[in-house]
């Protein structure tokens, strides 16, 4: 039974570079976590046998050429998990004579590489080694930290006061990890017209529904017949408007409506609050 | 007839002499006009950063943004009305007054008591915009004067003393220095916050009977539910133009108790008394209101018709019923109406 | 007496006629000038923008359908309902009648604004042509288009009229664009009056020179033709001497069909606008105020001089010949249709001043000035006598058409600020001293043509070539 299983959890190395890239595609996009193991054991480099017995159904094992580290990949897992695949590894010290030195890395990190990892989990794996024990292990955290994630901002007011200000708020609004990429328009053709607003970014748009030339619902239509039309979060500001076309508003992708005169701090923390659910999902 | 010739011609001379010396004054003027409005485009441009840190920041003193000259004054006043247009915090609010007391009170009683009304009531409406409470005072004292002033002015003037001070107002609703119209009292009313209106309702059978039809208006808008014993009292009213009011304002309340003493004006021979009951009917349990509505999508005028088939539809279970109008009402209007309901979807 | 002393003492009495009248002219000209003069004064310095903040805010606002009737203006129609989107307005809808136009105009505005066809019931109070279709904006909810069967200019409006769901209308022309504030200014006499006035007209414009983008004025300037800049100074002048002393007295008989707001309550009581008329704008003011006397009620028609509408002015002899002798077939017209309201004191001030004054000097004033210009001509095969009697008249001709010109182009220079540069307003100033020489007898003959043309009964579009004025995306 857990020969069968161990055949299936077992890969040919040449497959980790593809897994490794999918798993790192979903960690971008979805922030899921996931962790690399690192087993050496230079007295008896056949440990496969072993590792195959003590990991779960839902992790791989990368079978690598004698003399470099095996690989483990633990999809969604953090660290604190991977400390039960350590426990039973050490469980299996009664019945092994050689050392195993394990290294354990947690990947939150979007823009890591494979080239790093590897570097990385080599580099560890052999530090562990020279540590006392039968399984010494370490725990390396250069991919934990979150990437710095780039969103982009743009303010679409006839006023240049009106957008000075805006600017300010926005850019007074601090959150680790994010680049905020800030644009001004003052008006809606120049908008449309610019390339800016299509990117893969995720795009805050503070906008004005009355504007010179295209206005904001023409601003409006247009993000919203983009194919990745849910990375827009839509401000819109308006002086007091009819409840028909503020739901009207609302259907056709409007996130939040500011009426004028408005609030700058409340301002301040609704960006904020957007901005933190963009981040931390 | 040489004589009338000359003097013509000599008239026409002098009458061209003057004109061309209005050109030139004018060009002056124009030139100077010019000149200032760049100055005070460049002190904005310059200075607009200093204004949002010392309005929404904490890096600028108010001295720091001392006035030089009438130009600077006036160049900051347009930036108190940008800023005002968009923007309000109480703390915008307390700088900018705290700003104006300091620097701004001599510009603006200056403007305040200017011989030409245009410029008096710029002003009044930049102390009412920019909510500057230190004018309160010689805003008073201008109601105390003897002197009439244009309609416009005292309406400003009434809309400032609401703003500004909480109780002095009911006196000069009850005894206003000129008439005023509904959209007067309306837009004066607007201003009232809902403590205020309670202080005006308290007399509502002395008010002026423009002023009590906008009552009754602002209770429906606001949603003021409290006074809905009031509103059913004017129900009663011999006034056509109050009862038809009233109704309106139970629409707009959406309450669905008393609905019986609604449904009667469902024959009433005024057709904005219908159209109002089958706005009301709307968000009444669907058993009591439908055969209120459908007597009254056969109605006679368009807009009741109309409206009874949007309140309709609103019900629950309405789309059927609207549903049962088409397939089975002999009544072409009837069909119609319900048939355009469904096509809105 | 012999025949030449016939003639001489009939050359001598017309003579004086003419004198008379063109006194009487001037007088009434001078009269209205300097009440344009007080009024103007009184508004110069005060802040509009200030006053606008309340208005939008103002929740009763009454929300407005601004009908737009379009027949063959696929170069205009775009940036028309582009301004009118960006109108600063609480509630409001565009309903653009297409009447069976024979270009593009229904393909362009179905296209760019994404239009679907939608069911909609019409409440058929005024007898028009068939509506084919009613299309909705995806875009904009409140952007509707109607396709009909070509009726005319005044059919369309009705259409509008039936299909529109607001208490108050505006009509706007298809080529013609709005500033942001037009709509909220034209309809605050409205409100501040407690609706006691129930239709209002702005102040229309000529935009040529103006660079103006997707319905947005960009940069002022002045054109370079000169007729265009001639029809500028024409536009200032009737506005000064004209609308805005009538308009203090409840005597306006002419708001604009380019750009006027009515209760829809009203002209549904007169039937909506009238299809036997080339006029049907002024024939529908005349209308209203028969209709404010016969029911004996305190109503008002006012002239608002300050929101504004931009409109494209012919720009060559033959379409301005074609616009002057149909605005006068329509003058002519209407007072026809409402011959009985003349000195009638039942119409009260309008029946005895308005109506008359509109009638003598408006319509025929330019028959009898043509008279004149004969008469200076003639003159010089008169002799000695009659020169100095041409003299007084060709003078009183340059003052009433030339000095009044100056005086109303500088007027307009104090009061408001439309061309700012100095260059223009000269160029304007001396352009207005020419006017009696070349401008004024061609107009005079077209209007003379319009009187024709209106005892004939002809009827038709009169096509003008239009360029458009907005420069638009594609």
């Amino acid at each position: 039974m857990k020969t069968q299983n161990s055949e299936l959890n077992m890969l040919d190395a040449s497959l980790f570079r593809q897994l490794f890239y999918w798993q790192m595609a979903n960690t971008k996009r979805f922030r899921q976590v996931f962790t690399v193991v690192f087993v050496k054991s230079p007295e008896s480099p056949e440990i496969k046998e072993i590792l195959l017995e003590q990991i779960r159904n839902s992790d791989l094992l990368f079978n690598f050429p004698t003399g470099e580290p095996d690989v483990i990949l633990m999809a969604n897992t953090g660290e604190e998990e991977a400390d039960v695949f350590i426990d039973r590894l050490r469980g299996t010290e009664t019945t092994r004579s050689y050392r195993v030195g394990v290294s354990v890395i947690e990947i939150r990190n979007g823009d890591a590489t494979l080239e790093e990892i590897l570097q990385v989990g080599n580099d560890s794996v052999n530090r562990a080694l020279q540590l006392p024990g039968n399984t010494p292990y370490v725990k390396d955290r250069t991919f934990r930290k979150l990437e710095r994630q780039c969103v982009r901002v743009s303010i679409i007011d006839e006023d240049p006061i009106v957008t000075m200000v805006i600017q300010k708020l926005v850019e007074r609004v601090y959150i680790k990890q994010l680049d905020l990429d800030i644009r001004v328009f003052h008006d809606g053709q120049y908008f449309i017209e610019s390339d800016w607003y299509q990117s893969s970014h995720t795009h805050l748009v503070i906008v004005n529904d009355i504007l010179p030339r295209k206005n904001g619902l023409e601003v409006l239509y247009t993000l919203r017949e983009l194919p990745n039309a849910q990375k827009y979060h839509v401000f819109m500001m308006t002086k007091r408007k009819s409840e028909a076309e503020m739901i009207f508003a609302y259907e056709n992708g409007v996130d939040d409506y500011i009426t004028k005169p408005f609030n700058p701090h409340l301002f301040e923390s609704q960006i904020k609050k957007v901005l933190n659910r963009i981040y931390y999902g | 007839m040489d004589k009338l010739l000359v003097s013509l011609l000599l008239v026409i001379m002098v009458l061209l002499v003057l004109l061309f010396s209005m050109f030139f004054l004018l060009v002056f003027y124009r030139m100077e006009e010019v000149k200032s409005k760049k100055k005070i485009k460049e002190y904005i441009e310059d200075r607009k950063g200093d204004w949002y840190e010392y309005l929404l920041g904490e890096g600028m003193r108010i001295e720091d943004l001392k006035p030089n000259g009438s130009l600077e004054l006036k160049a900051i006043d347009e930036l108190f009305f940008r800023l005002s247009y968009h923007f309000t915090s109480d703390e915008i609010n307390e700088r900018i007054n705290a700003f104006a007391a300091l620097y701004m009170s001599d510009y603006y009683n200056k403007d305040l008591s200017s011989r030409s009304s245009g410029v008096r009531i710029n002003t009044l409406n930049k102390i009412s915009l920019y909510n500057l409470t230190f004018m309160l005072e010689p805003v008073s004292k201008i109601l105390r004067k003897k002197k009439v002033y244009p309609k416009a002015e005292y309406l400003l003037l009434y809309e400032i003393i609401i703003k500004f001070s909480r109780t002095d107002f009911v006196a000069h609703f009850i005894h206003p220095k000129v008439t005023l119209g509904e959209f007067d009292y309306k837009k004066l009313l607007l201003e009232l916050d809902e403590t205020q209106i309670s202080l005006l309702a308290e007399d509502f059978t002395v008010l002026p009977d423009m002023l009590k039809l906008t009552l009754i208006e602002i209770v429906g808008v606001r949603h003021y539910l409290d006074w809905l014993p009031l509103l059913h009292e004017c129900l009663d009213s011999p006034a056509q133009e109050l009862r038809i009011r009233a109704l309106k304002s139970i629409a707009e309340l959406e309450v669905a108790d008393a609905l019986k003493l609604y449904e009667g004006f469902s024959y009433s021979d005024v057709w904005e008394e219908r159209l109002m009951t089958a706005k009301i009917f709307r968000s009444a349990p669907t058993e009591e209101a439908l055969p209120v509505l459908k007597h009254l999508i056969k109605d006679s005028t368009y807009p009741v018709r109309a409206q009874a088939a949007k309140s309709m539809k609103s019900l629950k279970n309405g789309q059927q019923a609207l549903y049962s109008v088409i397939t089975t009402s002999s009544d072409e209007f009837a069909v119609d109406v319900a048939e355009e309901m469904f096509g809105k979807e | 007496m012999n025949l030449p002393e016939i003639t001489s003492s009939f050359f001598a009495f017309v003579g004086y006629i003419l004198l008379v009248y063109m006194l009487a002219v001037i007088f009434s000209y001078t009269s209205m000038l300097i009440i344009a003069f007080n009024q103007l004064g009184k508004e110069r310095k005060l802040q509009k923008d200030l006053s606008d903040e309340g208005a939008v805010d103002f929740i009763y606002t009454q929300p407005v359908t601004v009908i737009v009737p379009a027949y063959n203006e696929q170069e205009g129609v775009l940036g028309n309902i582009y301004s009118l989107l960006a109108l600063q307005y609480p509630e409001f809808e565009i309903l653009v009648v297409n009447d069976g136009s024979t270009d593009n105009t229904e393909d362009i505005v179905i296209e760019h604004f994404n239009m679907r066809p939608i069911r909609k019931v019409v409440n058929q109070q005024i007898e028009t042509q068939p509506i084919e279709t009613i299309y909705q904006s995806d875009m904009h909810p409140n952007l509707l288009l109607i396709t009909k069967v070509n009726g005319g200019k005044a059919d369309a409006l009705n259409v509008g009229i039936n299909v529109s769901k607001y208490p108050y209308f505006c009509s706007i022309d298809g080529d013609s664009i709005l500033d942001r504030t037009s709509l909220l200014r034209v309809m605050k006499p409205i409100m501040e009056s407690n609706k006691e006035v129930i239709a209002t007209g702005g102040n229309v414009r000529i935009a040529n020179g103006y660079e103006i983008q997707m319905g947005q004025v960009v940069k002022e300037g002045l054109p370079g033709s000169t007729i265009v800049m001639m029809q500028i100074v024409e536009y200032m002048r009737a506005f000064l001497m004209g609308r805005m002393a009538l308009s203090k007295y409840n005597l306006v008989l002419i708001i604009s069909g380019a750009f006027s707001v009515f209760s829809k309550k009203w002209v549904l009581q007169v039937g909506g606008y009238a299809k036997n008329t080339v006029g049907e704008d002024m024939e529908l003011v005349v209308k209203l105020h028969e209709e404010i006397s016969d029911r004996k009620e305190d109503k008002e028609i006012v002239f608002t001089p300050d929101p504004v509408c931009w409109t494209e002015a012919p720009d060559n002899f033959k379409d301005l010949r074609t616009q002057r002798r149909r605005w006068h077939q329509g003058l002519a017209e209407s007072l026809w249709l409402h011959k009985k309201m003349v000195f009638n004191p039942k119409y009260g001030s309008v029946g005895m001043i308005s109506i008359p004054y509109f009638l003598f000097i408006e319509l025929l004033g330019p028959l009898i000035e043509l008279a004149g210009y004969a008469y200076i001509v003639l003159s010089l095969f008169m002799g000695e006598v009659y020169m100095i009697f041409a003299g007084i008249l060709g003078l009183l001709f340059i003052l009433y058409g030339s000095l009044f010109s100056m005086a109303s182009v500088l007027l307009e220079a104090w009061s408001r600020n439309t061309y700012p540069k100095v260059e223009d307003l000269f160029r304007l100033v001396m352009l207005s001293l020419t006017e009696v020489f070349w401008y004024r007898p061609l107009t005079l003959v077209w209007r003379a043509e319009g009187i024709i043309r209106a005892l004939r009964g002809k009827r038709e579009w009169g096509s003008i070539q239009r360029r458009g004025l907005s420069e638009d995306s594609e």
